[in-house]
Formats: C-alpha cells, structure tokens, sequence
C-alpha cells in the first residue's frame, strides 16, 4: 500500500558516529594463573578489572554509541573470544586461561590486525567513518620457542608500519614482573616505553583506557594517548594588568 | 563626514543589524528623521523581514520595541513613496555588489555584522558611502573607500599570549561569588564538570546556574570575552549566555552565571531513526523542519548582534521535551575581535580545516556551512552531507573535494550513498527544489547566508503543510 512498508529502521545506520575500533589480546597463558599479593590469580584481577572497564565504558552514552570492541585470548593458541561488535551489544563474560600452556603473542596480533582489515572494509562499505584502532595488548609473560618469536617479529613489524602511517594506535601493556617489557617495547616506535602495570592494580589502567576512549571520540588530539602523564605547563600572567 | 550631508536624490540600503544595534532612542529617531526629511528612497530586502521575526522573539524589551519601531518606520516610508523593495535580492553579497559603484548609495548596517563582511569582500573601490553603527550603538558616516576601512575587522594580538592566571580560589558547594554590582551569589549543587570549569546550582534569581574555571584555567582570551559578553545584550529563549561575570571574595573573577536548561544532547537525539522516534515518537519530518527553523533563527540571533558561535556542533545544542532546541557552550564564542579557538572539522568550512583556529577570526560565511551541515543532520536523522560508501579514510577530504554522494533530483547514482534504504528513501521525498538547493551548497559549494537557509525551510515547511490538506502523504512519515 504504502512505498515504506519494506522499510524497516534497520534500513538506516543504527548511529551515525565515527566508530572507534578497540581490540583487545589479552593472555590467557597458564602463568596467569599465578597467585597475585592480594590473594587472587593475575586471571582473576584481569576479568574483575575488565569487567568493572566494560561497565565504565557502557555508561558513557559517546563511548556505547561509538566503541566497536573484538577480544582475542591467547594461551596455546590465539581465540577470538569476541568478535567485533558494538560495545553497546556486548556484556562481559569471563576469560579463562589454558592451563600450562605458552603465549604466542605474535600469532594473537597478527589475527587482530586481520580482524581490524576486515572491520575498516565493512566500514567503508558502508560509509561509516572511524577513528585510528587501538591494539590493546596484555601480556605477563613473553613468547616462547622459535617459531612463536618468529611470529612475533612479523606481528612487530606489522604494528609498527601501520603506526607509521597513523593506522594505529598500540596499547603494549606488561602485567607484574616477568613481563618482557623489551619486547613489548618493539611493538611501538610512537610510545617511549611499554605500559607497566602492576597486578593488583589493573583498575587504574583500565581507567586510563576508557577516560581515554572518552576523550579521542569527544574530539581530543590523539597526543593525549601517547604522553600520559604530561600535564601542560602553565604560564602564569599577571592579572592586574587585565583587569 | 556628517549625516547632514547625505541628502538629495540618495537611496539607503538598510540592514537590520543597523536596526538592532542602535541603542539609544535619540540615534534611531537622528537616522529616521534626516530619511523622511530629505526624502530620501530606502531599499530593505527581504532579508530584513526574516532578521525582523528573528529579534521579535528576543527576551530584552528594548530590542523587541526598536524592531517594532523600524517594521513602523518602513510603514511609514512606504506611505510616504519612498520604500523600495526588490523581490528576489536577499543575500547582502549580491546588493553590495550591485550598488556599490553608485555615489548616491549609502548602505547602513552595524560593524560586526554580515553586511560589512560583504563590503570588505566584495566592493571594489566603492563610490558608495556608508552609515556605520559602532559597537557604543553610535552612527560614523564614510565615504567610498573608507568604508572598506571602516568595515574591517583584526584579531586581538594581546589574547595570542600563552599561559593563564593563576587565582587563588576553591569552587564547592556553599562558597560565595559576587557580581561586579556586588550582588553575594552563593554556590550549590555540583552539576558537571567539564575541561575548562565545573557548573554549580546557584541561588542567583531566575533558575541560574554558575561556572567557575578549574584552577589555571582562565586565560585573558576568556576573561576578555567574558568580560565583553557581560557587555553584549543577549537575552533569547534556548541560549544558554555568559551573563554575569562573578567574582572571588577577594575580588578576582572565577567564572560567570548563565541560564539553567535542561534537554536531551542532539547529538544522542538525532543519531539514527530509532533514537529519534525513541525522544519524539509522534515527531514527522514537519517537526524536523520546525527545529531546523528555530535553531538557525537563534543562531541568527546571535549573528545580529555581532557573535559568531564558531564551535556550531551537535554536542552543543540540546533540544527540551517541547522540541525547542538550546544552545549552550557559549563561553567559546567569537566576539568582536576574540576568536573562538575552537571547532570540529566536521562542522568546520574546509577552507579552515588545518588553520589554527585560535589564530584567526571566523567569517559569517563560514559560520553558514556549520548552518549548512547542521541542517542537513538534522534533517537527515543524523548522518553527515559527505558521508558516503567507499569513500575516503578523512571526511575532511570529502568535504574539500565536494563529493557529495546523492545525485542532484531523485534519479540516479545512489551507489555512494551511506546504507542504501533508508536514507534513499528520504532523500527521494525531499522535494525537489530542496533537493537542488542543498546539492548546490555541498557539491557545487555555494555559500548560503543563514537567513536564506530560514527562508528555504519554510518554503519546506508550506509544501509540507499544504500537501498535507490534499491527500494524506507519505511525505509526512520519516520511517516506518
């Protein structure tokens, strides 16, 4: 009867905000199920700590309408634990490690860089524009035997052309103290020196990551992900004279 | 040059912005009494009619009469024979450059106003003279090229100065503020907190609220611009302005006062057709229209008065459960000769796009394409002009390469177009006199001016109405 019966909401982008791609590689390896100070495995801080992240960045009405987020564990073997969805679609479900198994870090972001490929082509099929994606890394350990090293000198040089040509944007974070900050600290050329966090206190981290979030899709440089800490240096001016 | 000596066969070309910044009763009544007495001819264009329903809406009394008083005044005239009208010139562009070789034209219009943007941009040595009013409402008259120099306007050097005052003060609930009258403000509620201030509940009469600048905060651009913005007389439902300057016990200023409002961000609002109908579920594509109307008519408020609002972007405009939209983030707007340092390349003319901002000033013409975008979204249940299928990786180089991705009528290449469906289908019932008008701002690029856009949407808004009466259409419903 009428031309917009075949019509349907679904017809139109659900929003239209710039997308902001975050994949997550989280380790999964059996040293994450070390015993932690505060009692509790390194697993146990990391899901209670992304939980409390994923509610923070739910209620942030920007953030749910433009962060996209992928999860890939990695313990044995990389696993898309979550594909890439709408953080707006998505509630947390625990991760669980793979009992005595290696981390083969390269392997898992390599899969995430292809993840983040196929996502910009759905994108731009689309007409959907978006932000540089992140590549959040969480690792306790490092990779071992030749073939996962190998793999991870492919995943670095990957990382490090697409952060060349400002395609992406690389969290490269080391939990606790056998974390190999060196070889984290490759996967980057534009920050000064891998995340060190402590175990007991992901929190803080996770803070960092979605006030973050906040900000570069409130329109902020991305600068701000880089120096952290940098506070502007103010310059102090007479008010006399201007008043 | 005197006023008295303007007389003989003389035609005045009168712009509002003339009209609206005269404050004082005795310079309205010098400027009048010299036309009627001289018989002098005065051309207004329809322009002056849309500025004239604009400023009848204003809250100060004072502008309202003076606006009522000119509508006379042109009654007047024209009993008199001596008021000329020109059906089709609206923009100021097209009289400038039509009249302005004529010795016996004097254009009238207010300093900061779109008019004198025109003058400088396009009289080419002018034999025309002018009747400026200045910022104190006082009327200057010039003569050909003086008027070029008379209409100019420089960015204030002294605000480029790096750093901010350092003020001893600690915003929270209970501490108290005072006007520059002396009036004692106290501070409630914490409301918000943003990167510049946090707004507090205050017991300021009238459903107030105040802002106080986090600690280094305050540079001398914004306490220059708060200080001028005191000044300026902008009282207008759904604008959200820096009244008051308030000030420490110890007499240093730490914010201002403004307005209390209350809405939804539009930018949650008009993001996608189910947000809309989840805000507004008996809204149809009338009310869009209504909305675009009344936000380009504030903004245009604004404009008369000489601001320009500079950061023109969703997150800045709320829209209250009546459907009136509200603008506020106002602290950062360009007045006079303080720019507005900030901005978002999508709403930004692509001639400014790389530009630092806090080192020019913005022109009304760019101010238009930030209409001109904000139009469209909202029309368009939110997508941008130049989002688009395949396209680039930037909108910016959309927007400067002009790809505009729907075709100028109702056939053709949708192959560009972002999600094919529904924005097909709303694009197909646009009627096609507004199809052409907005194919002609984002793929041939020309500029409209925000008046002209207001004349266009109520052109809209008739064909609606009156489609309406015929049949029942399906012009009226967005989506299913």
């Amino acid at each position: 009867m009428s031309i917009y019966e075949n019509l349907s909401a679904g017809d139109f982008a659900k929003t239209t905000r710039k997308r902001l791609p975050i994949c997550f590689c989280l380790d999964a390896s059996g040293s994450m199920e070390a015993p932690t100070a505060s009692g509790k495995t390194r697993m146990q801080e990391l899901n209670e700590a992304f939980e409390k992240f994923i509610r923070t960045m739910k209620s942030n009405d920007d953030v749910n309408s433009s962060a996209d987020i992928a999860i890939i564990t990695f313990g044995g073997q990389p696993y898309i634990s979550k594909p890439f969805g709408p953080i707006s679609d998505y509630y947390y479900s625990r991760i669980n490690t793979v009992p005595r198994s290696f981390t083969p870090l390269g392997e898992a972001i390599q899969v995430a860089l292809k993840l983040f490929e196929i996502r910009k082509i759905a994108y731009r099929e689309k007409g959907i524009k978006y932000f540089q994606p992140w590549l959040v890394v969480i690792t306790d350990g490092e990779p071992e035997g030749a073939e996962a090293l190998e793999n991870m000198n492919i995943a670095i040089q990957q990382t490090v052309e697409l952060e060349r040509n400002n395609k992406l944007v690389v969290f490269n974070i080391g939990i606790g103290s056998d974390a190999n900050l060196a070889m984290l600290q490759r996967l980057s050329v534009k920050r000064d020196a891998p995340i060190k966090v402590d175990e007991t206190n992901l929190d803080e981290l996770f803070s960092f990551l979605s006030s973050s979030s906040e900000s570069i899709i409130g329109g902020e440089n991305q600068d701000i992900l880089y120096g952290a800490n940098e506070l502007p240096t103010g310059t102090e001016i007479n008010l006399d004279s201007w008043i | 040059m005197n006023i008295s000596e303007l007389k003989g066969r003389m035609l005045f070309v009168m712009d509002f912005s003339a009209v609206v910044n005269i404050n004082s009763q005795e310079t309205w009544e010098k400027l009048t009494d010299h036309i009627i007495a001289n018989e002098i001819n005065v051309f207004v264009s329809k322009e002056f009619y849309e500025n004239y329903e604009v400023i009848i809406k204003s809250l100060h009394e004072e502008q309202k009469k003076i606006a009522i008083k000119a509508i006379n005044f042109l009654q007047k005239l024209d009993q008199n024979k001596l008021l000329v009208t020109k059906a089709d010139i609206t923009s100021c562009v097209e009289i400038v450059e039509k009249l302005c070789h004529n010795p016996n034209v004097c254009f009238v219009y207010y300093s900061d106003s779109e008019f004198a943007e025109a003058v400088v941009a396009s009289a080419q040595n002018p034999e025309c003279k002018a009747i400026i009013i200045d910022e104190e409402g006082k009327i200057g008259v010039y003569n050909k090229n003086e008027i070029i120099e008379a209409s100019k306007r420089d960015i204030d050097q002294s605000v480029m100065v790096q750093g901010a005052f350092s003020i001893d003060f600690e915003a929270k609930e209970g501490v108290r503020v005072l006007t520059s009258a002396g009036k004692v403000v106290t501070l409630q509620k914490f409301i918000a907190r943003g990167g510049e201030g946090a707004v507090y509940d205050c017991d300021y009469p009238g459903n107030y609220v105040v802002k106080i600048y986090h600690k280094g905060q305050l540079t001398p651009l914004r306490l220059k611009k708060i200080l001028l913005m005191e000044k300026k007389q902008v009282s207008y439902k759904g604008l959200c302005w820096p009244e008051k300057v308030v000030y420490s016990e110890k007499g240093k200023p730490v914010g201002f006062i403004m307005k209390k409002v209350s809405g939804k961000n539009i930018s949650t609002v008009f993001d996608g057709s189910d947000q809309i109908i989840k805000a507004f579920p008996n809204w149809k594509k009338q009310d869009l229209v209504d909305f675009s109307i009344k936000l380009l008519q504030k903004i245009q408020y604004l404009h008369l008065l000489g601001i320009m609002v500079g950061d023109l972007r969703f997150k800045n405009i709320l829209v209250s459960p009546d459907g009136e939209p509200c603008l506020v983030d106002l602290d950062s707007c360009q007045v006079k000769d303080l720019p507005c340092p900030i901005g978002f390349p999508d709403f930004t003319a692509p001639e400014l796009h790389g530009v630092e901002l806090k080192k020019v000033l913005r022109t009304f013409e760019t101010e238009s394409y930030a209409c001109a975008v904000l139009m469209f979204k909202i029309l368009y249940c939110g997508i941008h002009p130049y989002d688009q299928r395949n396209g680039a990786d930037t909108i910016e180089e959309e927007m400067q390469a002009l790809s505009f991705p729907y075709p100028e009528t109702s056939y053709g290449d949708f192959s560009r177009i972002p999600m094919i469906g529904g924005y097909e289908y709303l694009w197909k019932n646009t009627p096609n006199q507004f199809q052409k008008f907005i194919y002609d701002i984002f793929k041939n690029g020309t500029r409209y001016t925000v008046s002209e856009m207001i004349l266009m949407l109520k052109t809209y808004k008739k064909f609606i109405e009156s489609k309406k009466r015929l049949i029942p259409s399906v012009d009226e419903f967005i989506f299913d």
